[in-house]
């Protein structure tokens, strides 16, 4: 009996196993049974320009004072980097033929309005399209609309960046360069330059409270300012200062470095054996952690922007002790700072590669693109193409709000690389 | 779990072995190469039962191997030179001592130290048929290992009709690529073989497998020197892919876990008697690989659905006792197709995954081959030959198609070969076994339709462009092998040891150099172009029959 009871568990056992293989196999295999056949597309996007609140998700009124007529569109497929490109019509709908694929689509142009000059630049990073889409339904779907905030054409902007850091893991040389690109003095007092959050490129974004709406804010998880009150530190037509992070002669502590200790300020966080005693401190006046050895920004590539309240605001340390002022993601502590969209001067979006464009973490109207320099502690840095000169011979940059466009990879870091003048208060002239 | 199965794999096929030996009576290589002619359902079909049709004298042999390989005539993902040592046993037969039952297990591991293999940072073996892969230019060493066993049981005859058997593998494989980006790929493949086999009659016999086969791959290509980024490419078809960077952080994916299984059986029927042997066989397998680029964030790069299918027609026929003519026809056909996927990360907090918004069939891999074999052989009024002659003739239709952008490539190929094996007896204990080999490739027809963006790239130029400049060259081979049997050990049936070399020279290095001259439709291409020059090997063996 006990030989028989042994068979027939045996034989359970074997058909629960055989029974089991079988059927995630044959759900596999169904899975695939019926898969289509690719072919081309034509697909409509609509593009329209929102001003005000964006609430998440829900539906945006365009605001009929900047028109996106004309506006190009650019659809990148993720995975071929192949870039179609088109403009939009009448009815601010683009439409293109693509091959089915994951999109990154990008919006670039520009609208006058009361006067100011604004980008009309805006990003959806990653879009699959592998059903033709007409102009009609482009129009008439929310899902398939581009809303771009207008942001005014600001004068002050990034001109070179250096953060990869160079060989062996040598990073205290990180420098941030930054350049009046306009046609007016403008002053630096009250300015802000602000890394944000997340500190590197991902797929796995930050979730914000829907309170924030969509699009409103950036999120910054430090905060400089810039000193003064008001008129103190003027940026003549092209003037550029050097913010590092511990201004030095580098070359002494690693020879593949480099100089910058002619900078005007440094982001010194306390470590007293990495002060400049000669070049002045930038004033912090938000962070989500204190690193006193060092404002050290991802060698992969952070994001950045520069920033200034309007007049009537008064933006300090204390003003981000309000916590109207401040943000957490969702059911996650840490506190980041909420900056208005329609605040940001520049911003720049530093990828780990540009494979990871569609992994953008800051909005398209602070950056429509981004830019990399592919390594870490490669010592290659990026810098705005100089697009034309200047009376004086200064560079006159690029600046379309979309850095992907708009920047350039260098091999080494060089401080006023294209001949930029230094203000005559900087503390590097004495 | 693996090192339950190497054990395993050591283990089971040497109690084979060991069995046999204390019962049978000998076997030199002459008789092992004139069983696997004449065994036609072994030798034919993974039908196990088939093996107490064929009942097979008692053999096993067992040997340790080296083989050099040297030479740029190769798929560009096969390395320049390639050290491979080798140990393998097999045998088996009919046992009367457990019921007349037919045994057979086999046990093989292989070291491979392979150098100047590129374009590969992910696949064990990268000739598998799997165009999702991630790929890299350096030049790298690899260092590869593999066991594999087997075996087959056929048991007795069940009411005088009826015969079931199995029969099973399981390979074991580890790869290690030896420079940036390197993998540490393990692959597991199981597969498993029920059958039955159905007496009509003294003559006629029916025969059905179903073949169940489970896959798993998994390899990273990881940077271990963090400091220096490395290019890197995920394939998805010769020609096409996603080129970034490996990078410690971010840039390309760098995982592929791949999880197949196949199912499938064939029909064979077969007619032997005392002149003549007769074996058809109809064979299908269906097997579906999915590929997955990442863990924790669960991302498909792609699945492969794979349907195979085969016709095969043996025949022996014995003019007299030490006369036996083989007549072989088999069409093979090979058809899969790669699915690609659009997918984009759902970053609501509930959700944080990627999310499958379609998928598409949008690559298609044809082979079909044509294949005759004619043999002769001269018994020695033993079980095994003389001498032996046999022929080869074969024709391949490769084709590969993407369907957007449109591209394809189509190579077909005339092969011929030539083969020889005398037998010399030089007394009662020495014996001296000569092989020679001579063939001829002819390509027919190439054309390489690229209307891919990324023309330029070097895993086009480089890459799919060299393979298929590989694939289309003419070439001739010639080979020989001279193996040495000394049967005066008394308590085994023989020690054998062999040397063998095969050359293989491309005769259109010209017209590859030429481009004008190239039967290909590419439209631009760059002048990275390359030419070969020839591909040699040479192996030893030393082992025993018994």
């Amino acid at each position: 009996m006990k030989a028989i009871m042994k068979k027939i568990y045996a034989l359970l056992i074997s058909v629960v196993f055989v029974s089991f293989l079988a059927s995630s196999c044959i759900d596999m295999m169904k899975d695939v049974k019926d898969v289509e056949k690719i072919e081309p597309i034509s697909v409509s996007f609509k593009v329209c320009a929102a001003t005000g609140f964006i609430p998440k998700g829900g539906s945006v009124t365009p605001d009929p004072n900047f028109n996106t007529q004309g506006v190009t569109v650019t659809f990148t497929n993720v995975k071929t980097g192949q870039v179609f490109t088109t403009t939009t019509n009448s009815n601010s709908v683009a439409t293109t033929d693509v091959e089915p694929g994951v999109y990154s689509i990008g919006v670039s142009g520009t609208a006058t309005h009361e006067g100011y000059k604004y980008f009309i630049n805006g990003n959806k990073p990653a879009v699959s399209l592998y059903k033709t889409v007409t102009p009609e339904e482009a129009a008439s779907r929310d899902d398939l609309t581009l809303v771009v905030r207008p942001a005014k054409v600001g004068a002050l902007c990034f001109s070179e960046i250096y953060y990869c850091g160079i060989a062996s893991y040598y990073f205290r040389d990180q420098t941030y360069q930054f350049y009046n690109n306009g046609s007016e003095t403008l002053y630096l007092d009250g300015v802000c330059f602000a890394q944000l959050h997340p500190n590197i490129a991902t797929a796995n974004l930050p979730t914000w409270p829907d309170s924030d709406g969509d699009g409103n804010y950036v999120y910054s998880m430090m905060v400089w300012q810039f000193p003064g009150s008001g008129t103190d530190y003027p940026l003549a037509p092209g003037e550029s200062i050097v913010v590092s992070q511990e201004p030095r002669d580098h070359t002494k502590n690693n020879p593949n470095s480099y100089d910058n200790s002619k900078s005007e300020w440094q982001t010194w966080t306390g470590n007293a054996s990495r002060y400049n005693p000669d070049v002045p401190n930038l004033n912090c006046i938000f962070y989500t952690s204190w690193n006193s050895m060092q404002w050290l920004t991802s060698v992969f590539g952070a994001a950045f922007c520069i920033f200034k309240a309007p007049a009537g605001t008064t933006v300090d340390a204390d003003y981000y002790k309000d916590a109207a002022h401040y943000q957490s993601e969702v059911n996650k502590t840490p506190k980041y700072a909420k900056i208005p969209a329609d605040w940001i001067w520049d911003g720049v979006e530093l990828l780990t590669n540009m494979n990871s464009l569609h992994m953008k973490r800051i909005p398209g109207f602070v950056d429509a693109g981004g830019t990399s320099v592919e390594a870490t502690y490669c010592g290659k840095t990026v810098s705005r193409k100089v697009i034309g000169r200047n009376a004086n011979g200064t560079p006159i940059y690029q600046d379309t709000n979309n850095s992907t466009e708009d920047f350039q990879v260098n091999d080494h870091p060089t401080l006023r690389r294209n001949g930029e003048l230094v203000p005559s208060w900087s503390p590097s002239l004495n | 779990m693996n090192k339950i199965f190497k054990k395993a794999a050591i283990v089971l096929p040497l109690l084979f072995v060991f069995a046999y030996a204390s019962a049978q009576n000998g076997g030199t290589k002459a008789a092992i190469d004139r069983a696997a002619l004449e065994n036609i359902w072994l030798a034919n079909t993974e039908n196990a039962a088939g093996g107490m049709v064929d009942a097979p004298v008692q053999m096993a042999n067992a040997f340790f191997g080296y083989d050099y390989t040297k030479g740029d005539f190769k798929p560009v993902q096969i390395g320049n030179k390639i050290n491979t040592i080798m140990f393998h046993t097999d045998g088996g037969g009919i046992y009367k001592n457990v019921g007349g039952m037919f045994l057979w297990g086999d046990f093989t591991y292989t070291r491979d130290d392979i150098k100047g293999a590129c374009w590969n940072a992910t696949l064990a073996n990268p000739l598998r048929d799997m165009p999702f892969f991630v790929a890299d230019e350096n030049v790298s060493k690899w260092k590869n290992q593999d066991y594999n066993m087997g075996f087959k049981v056929g048991a007795p005859l069940f009411r005088g009709r009826l015969i079931v058997g199995l029969t099973g593998y399981y390979e074991a494989a580890i790869a290690a690529k030896q420079m940036d980006p390197r993998p540490l790929t393990r692959v597991s493949n199981l597969n498993v073989m029920p059958a039955l086999l159905f007496k009509i009659n003294g003559k006629n016999s029916i025969g059905a497998t179903f073949h169940y086969t489970s896959y798993r791959e998994d390899g990273s290509a990881e940077d271990i020197n963090h400091l220096r980024d490395q290019n890197g490419w995920e394939m998805v078809a010769p020609g096409f892919f996603n080129d970034g960077l490996i990078a410690s952080f971010g840039g390309i994916n760098k995982l592929r876990n791949y999880n197949a299984n196949a199912l499938g059986g064939s029909a064979s029927y077969s007619f032997v008697s005392d002149k003549f042997k007769l074996l058809a066989d109809g064979e299908y397998l269906y097997r579906v690989e999915d590929v997955l680029c990442n863990y924790t964030k669960p991302q498909m790069s792609g699945t492969v659905k794979h349907k195979t299918w085969s016709a095969t027609l043996a025949a022996q026929y014995n003019a007299t006792q030490d006369d036996r003519f083989f007549v072989k026809f088999k069409h093979s056909n090979k058809d899969y197709r790669g699915i690609e996927y659009f997918q984009t990360y759902d970053n609501t907090y509930e959700v944080q995954s990627y999310i499958t918004d379609a998928e598409f069939e949008r690559s298609k891999f044809t082979t079909k081959v044509e294949k005759v074999n004619i043999d002769y052989l001269k018994g020695d009024g033993k079980d095994a030959y003389t001498w032996k002659v046999g022929v080869e003739a074969s024709y391949t239709r490769d084709g590969f198609e993407y369907y957007v952008p449109a591209s394809s490539r189509k190579v077909n190929t005339l092969a011929m070969s030539a083969n020889g094996s005398f037998n010399f007896e030089i007394d009662d204990v020495n014996a001296v076994t000569l092989d020679a080999n001579i063939g001829y490739s002819k390509n027919k027809k190439g054309t390489f339709d690229y209307n891919g963006v990324k023309l330029g790239n070097k895993a086009f130029t480089e890459f799919a462009l060299v393979d298929f400049m590989y694939m289309c060259s003419d070439f001739s081979q010639m080979g020989f092998n001279i193996s040495y049997t000394f049967k005066g050990i008394k308590s085994l049936s023989s020690l054998f040891c062999s040397i063998g070399y095969q050359h293989i020279r491309p005769e259109t290095v010209e017209d590859i150099r030429g481009v004008k001259d190239f039967p290909m439709e590419i439209k631009e291409i760059s002048d990275t172009y390359r030419f070969f020059k020839r591909r040699d090997v040479v192996s030893f063996k030393v082992g025993i029959t018994f």
